[in-house]
């Protein structure tokens, strides 16, 4: 059974151990675990309720990429044949001569 | 305590507080075997749906996001049964509730899933399982 104590930490009330993200590590799905309490960011949470929560935005200049979001683009290449990036075969990227449409 | 003719009362078996455990008698008395008598129509109604639940710390029944504090703010996320760190994706794997009646964590994916310590509460890995009464 699981608290939260109302700031930053969930714990569990039988043992006291914490909701803790494992090892520190702030990657893309790293496990989450229970641990002692250390106190650290890794055993810090915010509880935001779904109808409170800003809604994410499909539209618009997004800061933190520096892009238009859902917006399609070329990559144009700045040598004197200004070629754009397309992809080649599954893993490959490669400059080619613009065909507006053939682009992928 | 409730205590019969012969002497023997009527307590918590092996004295330990966990859901379900059954309820046994014996000679000796003890915190396990006291009991309050709270007549029904006094009892205090549980409480509903979207209501705060003091004790949890959470409101009931109302889905949440649960966002780390380290530095991309990645959001709680479910990844087969385990419990991970993921990039906000409004899907409702990254939603969470508090179910007053089994007093758990539930997940909005999968409703039948909550919070749970994995390998009965020995290992330190949480992941989602099936809803249950036990501690971890």
């Amino acid at each position: 059974m699981w608290k939260f104590d109302g700031q930053n930490t969930f714990f569990n009330i039988y043992n006291d151990k914490v909701l803790d993200v494992q090892g520190g590590r702030d990657q893309e799905g790293n496990n989450v675990q229970v641990w002692n309490r250390n106190r650290s960011k890794a055993q810090q949470w915010k509880l935001i309720y779904v109808d409170k929560a800003e809604k994410p935005k499909n539209k618009g200049f997004d800061k933190d990429f520096g892009l238009e979001r859902n917006r399609p683009f070329y990559i144009v290449s700045k040598l004197t044949m200004e070629r754009v990036v397309e992809c080649w075969g599954a893993n490959n990227l490669i400059i080619s001569d613009l065909v507006q449409g053939r682009q992928g | 305590m409730f205590k019969n003719e012969k002497g023997t009362i009527l307590q918590v078996a092996h004295h330990l507080d966990h859901e379900s455990y059954p309820i046994g008698h014996n000679v000796k008395d003890g915190l396990f075997s006291e009991f309050d008598v709270v007549y029904a129509d006094e009892m205090e109604a549980e409480p509903k749906k979207g209501d705060f639940n003091d004790h949890f710390g959470m409101h009931i029944e109302r889905p949440f996001f649960v966002v780390s504090a380290l530095s991309s703010e990645r959001y709680l996320d479910i990844l087969g049964r385990n419990m991970v760190i993921k990039t906000p994706n409004g899907r409702t794997s990254q939603q969470w509730y508090f179910d007053q009646k089994s007093r758990t964590i539930k997940s909005m994916y999968r409703k039948n899933w909550s919070w749970d310590i994995a390998g009965s509460g020995k290992s330190n890995n949480m992941h989602a399982w099936n809803t249950n009464s036990k501690w971890w």
